[in-house]
């Protein structure tokens, strides 16, 4: 795994800026030098794994964690940095968060919570009271301020850690997993809610899940975090469509990794590599029998006989009956049907196709029966080819 | 319908509320009762001369002053030592964890005596050496007064609070004093407007328990007060029952600490139910440690403190003492002598009769109580009986009534009866005055274990015996050793549901001392050493099953 490659850097007029971050606890490495920025006015998701860092990460920079070393700058201030024995605390830090618990204060009313930044701010009492009638009406919860801050749903006292998080119109706001704790239903309402404040309210954010969809959807940057490393930062499309590593693409969603040999670089019939558009056009042998043709994109490819890594979605593999189809622009294999399950609006299907096993993904009213013969098609645009060589540690290849 | 798991746990909370009810009703009735020449007639002449006798608002001001003042000073105390423990990087403080509690498994009859052996004016070993080496004056520290009783109270207290505070800092969701720090408070102000105010609740209920329980203590002003003639209510009570005694005059305080005692167990109820934060998410949580830097050493020196004036001194002198065949107020070689264990264990009559009467009432009380007390849980846990909750309330009364009031109400019940002057007497009252120690426990146990398991047996085909010996027993285990344990310390140490109701031939360990008291140093220091033995086994034993606790 190589995650220098893949540094977080946007630009210098950065708002956030992290500088080789390193942390760990008891001996473990938590943050084995992390660098990242974040542009003024945009939200950026630290996504992973649990235990890949992110927590630690976000905890440092609001102060409730110490790093061993490294920098972190916020606006004009610097408030950690090893070298110049800055350490901040987390008080003067100027910043909103929301937690994973909520940390809504049990025996404060919700008023009382929300207002409790601009109370030891020192704000006038009037002054105190109609911001945070504002914010919770901004936050859904108008009219509840007088309420105990317990007597609330798991939902609401969400709503109540994020207007105490806003109310002191902070320069950056972090969230923590901050809908992990909810049931499914609400979370996507209140992904959906958080966005529309995003945009209303322009502040700067650094959001912390383990959630793919959370990360695509709230943010501008995903930087995605394993082993106290950056694995990968980039918007959110150009993420999802080429994960810069086998462990980015298996963490969203490219649910077919398999080792293989480069078979051949450039056109079958032209001996000649040629670098298309969409890449060189290369053929990978996973098995004695299946060839997949796909795109290196980048650079100058592996040469012929180096190992690769090749993945791609099941939701992009199509199964068709065995007919003598024969696409020129699609791979296409024969396979059996070795396990199918009934999702209701899909089926999941794991078919054997020579010695390797492929997840599918078929509509609900599918049919394919244990056992079936089908064809497996693939499209060459769908698969990402990763050098063997350059991640030579990539064990994630699981035996469905 | 009548069935054994319906009836027997129904019995057993029969027995708890009559054991709490008939020595209430017996003293109340003694109270408005005329002089016992006048026949059956009602009266309120006790309560008459009670209120017209400066010597009882002396003694009531003293209690009071005692209860509250060391109630002050062990809420200081053990906040500060569950806070060293829990949240601070203060060296040794695992060690501390242990060391803290020990006070609590030791007699504060045994820790009294060993204080005035320390403090007493020109006897005591810390004046003898503030005379010696700091040629200060002989009478420096004096315990036999308001201020001594004070110290010792609260040095027993303190594990009360400790106990009460530290499940909850431990608990606590670090996140809320995080959300604070982010949001602009600095460590003080987090402390103020959040931490501390999350503590209340817990440290309110530890102070109710430490101002009842210690104002209502016979051992501590006996030790420390009466020498000295300085008036104590329990004290009052002692002598108002020796000849030439007066029940009724007795009785009428027992009915005002009875009262009082119902108004704090009201108000604790509805306080505690209208503020219970739920601060526990039910997540395990590691507590955020504060690096104190220099001012670990403060917390070190607090720690040394407590731990020395609450164990170490007294343990010492008591060592030293009973070691001397004369005691002088410092240790001499001259005076060094096993003859005082020897004279305890093998030769005088009331300590050997002392020791066997403690250890039949310590083993048996604990194992009847024990028992009561499960069933008791059960009916409180998994009965299906509308009356729980009130039922729960009065099983609990005991818990604030002093063990003197409640020998006083067992003595008026039982004085005319077969079982007065025998052993049973003190193993009825210590139950009543300790079962709901047991109960509480064990409930809790049961709570936390929850129904399904019983009834995934039942839905197995086991009958209800099968249930309880295959599933609920071993699961609670833990708790009930834990319960004996406790049950067993109290009852070996126990002074002030006793001294009312022994009588020649039944006196246990803590009586034998203050009847030994008068005459003889060594041996009472000898006696209290033995005790105190006992007393330790049973505390690493039970820190044994706490740890195995912990691990399942």
């Amino acid at each position: 795994m190589n995650a220098n490659d893949a540094s977080g850097r946007s630009g210098a007029s950065a708002f956030v800026e992290v500088t080789a971050l390193r942390k760990s606890f008891d001996g473990t490495m938590a943050l084995q030098g992390v660098s990242f920025d974040v542009a003024l006015g945009t939200t950026v998701s630290l996504l992973g794994p649990s235990g890949c860092g992110k927590t630690t990460m976000l905890r440092s920079i609001a102060g409730l964690e110490t790093p061993n070393a490294g920098r972190i700058r916020i606006g004009d201030t610097v408030v950690f940095d090893s070298e110049g024995r800055v350490n901040l605390a987390p008080e003067t830090r100027q910043v909103g968060m929301v937690f994973q618990s909520y940390a809504v204060w049990p025996h404060m009313t919700v008023a009382e919570n929300v207002g409790f930044p601009l109370k030891i701010r020192r704000v006038a009492a009037h002054e105190i009271a109609s911001r945070v009638a504002d914010v919770l009406a901004l936050v859904g919860l108008a009219g509840l301020g007088g309420r105990p801050a317990t007597n609330l749903s798991g939902g609401q006292q969400q709503r109540v850690a994020l207007a105490r998080a806003i109310v002191h119109e902070p320069r950056l706001v972090l969230f923590d997993e901050p809908l992990s704790n909810l049931d499914a239903k609400l979370r996507e309402q209140m992904r959906t809610e958080l966005k529309l404040l995003q945009n209303r309210l322009g502040f700067t954010a650094i959001y912390v899940t383990h959630d793919q969809a959370e990360a695509l959807a709230l943010s501008d940057n995903v930087v995605v975090m394993n082993h106290g490393l950056i694995e990968g930062m980039a918007p959110p499309r150009e993420l999802f469509a080429h994960p810069p590593t086998p462990f980015v693409a298996n963490f969203l969603g490219f649910d077919n990794l398999f080792e293989g040999k480069l078979a051949r670089v450039g056109d079958a019939g032209n001996g000649d590599p040629v670098s298309g558009a969409r890449g060189w056009p290369i053929s990978v042998a996973l098995d004695a029998d299946i060839t997949l043709r796909c795109f290196w994109r980048g650079n100058q490819p592996p040469s012929q006989g180096e190992r690769v890594i090749v993945a791609f979605r099941s939701e992009r593999v199509v199964l068709g009956l065995p007919a003598g189809q024969n696409d020129p622009d699609t791979n296409c294999c024969d396979g059996s049907v070795a396990a199918c399950v009934y999702v209701g609006t899909y089926q999941d299907y794991l078919i054997q196709a020579g010695s390797i096993r492929v997840r599918a993904v078929g509509p609900g009213d599918s049919t394919f029966g244990q056992g079936e013969r089908v064809t497996v098609s693939i499209r060459p645009d769908d698969c990402r080819v990763f050098s063997r060589k350059k991640f030579p540690e990539w064990r994630g290849f699981g035996e469905p | 319908m009548f069935t054994p798991q319906v009836l027997l746990p129904r019995l057993a909370v029969l027995i708890g509320v009559a054991l709490v009810a008939s020595p209430f009703v017996a003293t109340v009735l003694r109270s408005v009762l005329a002089g016992p020449d006048d026949g059956l007639a009602f009266s309120l002449h006790n309560f008459a001369a009670l209120f017209q006798d400066q010597q009882f608002y002396s003694a009531l001001g003293v209690t009071v002053v005692t209860g509250l003042a060391a109630t002050l000073l062990s809420c200081f105390l053990g906040l500060a030592l569950a806070w060293i423990v829990a949240r601070t990087d203060t060296p040794g403080r695992s060690w501390f964890d242990t060391l803290n509690l020990v006070p609590f498994f030791l007699s504060p009859f045994v820790g009294a005596v060993s204080w005035a052996y320390l403090a007493a004016p020109h006897a005591g070993l810390l004046n003898n050496i503030v005379s010696r080496y700091l040629s200060g004056p002989s009478d420096f520290f004096n315990i036999f007064s308001v201020g001594g009783v004070i110290w010792v109270l609260a040095l027993f207290y303190t594990p009360y609070v400790y106990l009460f505070v530290i499940g909850p800092m431990r608990r606590m969701d670090p996140a809320l004093e995080d959300a604070a720090r982010v949001h602009g408070a600095g460590f003080l102000l987090t402390m103020r407007y959040v931490t501390a105010p999350l503590m209340l609740p817990a440290l309110l209920s530890g102070a109710l328990v430490v101002f009842v329980t210690s104002a209502g203590l016979f051992d501590v002003p006996l030790a420390l007060a009466s020498p000295r003639a300085i008036p104590t209510i329990p004290a009052t009570v002692y002598s108002l029952v020796q000849y030439p005694s007066d029940y009724g005059r007795a009785a009428a305080i027992g009915v005002l600490v009875m009262a009082v005692t119902v108004l704090f167990a009201l108000a604790q109820r509805t306080h505690l139910s209208r503020r219970s934060y739920a601060t526990v998410t039910g997540k395990g949580y590691r507590p955020r440690i504060v690096e104190l830097g220099k001012w670990r050493y403060a917390a070190l020196a607090l720690e040394l403190f407590y731990v020395a004036s609450g164990v170490v001194l007294p343990m010492t002198a008591l060592v030293f003492v009973s070691l001397s065949s004369l005691w002088t107020g410092w240790p001499d070689v001259a005076y060094l002598t096993f003859g005082n264990f020897d004279q305890v264990l093998f030769h005088n009559d009331l300590t050997r009769r002392a020791l066997k009467n403690s250890l039949i009432v310590a083993v048996l009380g604990a194992t009847v109580g024990v028992l009561l007390a499960t069933l008791q849980s059960y009916y409180l846990q998994r009965g299906r009986s509308r009356l729980r909750t009130i039922m729960d309330s009065i099983l609990s009364l005991p818990l604030g009534i002093p063990g003197i009031i409640l020998g006083l109400g067992f003595l008026i019940l039982l004085i005319r009866t077969p079982l007065y002057a025998t052993l049973w007497i003190i193993l009825i009252a210590y139950i009543a005055r300790f079962l709901p120690l047991a109960t509480r426990g064990i409930s809790a146990m049961l709570l936390a274990i929850g129904g399904e398991l019983e009834e995934s047996a039942r839905a197995s085909g086991a009958s209800w015996a099968q249930t309880l010996r295959m599933i609920v027993l071993p699961l609670i285990k833990p708790a009930l050793v834990a319960a004996w344990l406790m049950l067993f310390v109290i009852f070996i140490r126990e002074l002030g549901a006793t001294i009312l109701l022994y009588a020649q031939g039944t006196e246990t360990l803590s009586v034998a001392m203050v009847i030994l008291g008068e005459q003889n140093f060594g041996h009472v220091a000898a006696l209290a050493m033995v005790q105190t033995f006992m007393l330790v086994v049973a505390f690493m034993l039970f820190r044994l099953t706490r740890s195995s606790i912990l691990e399942s």
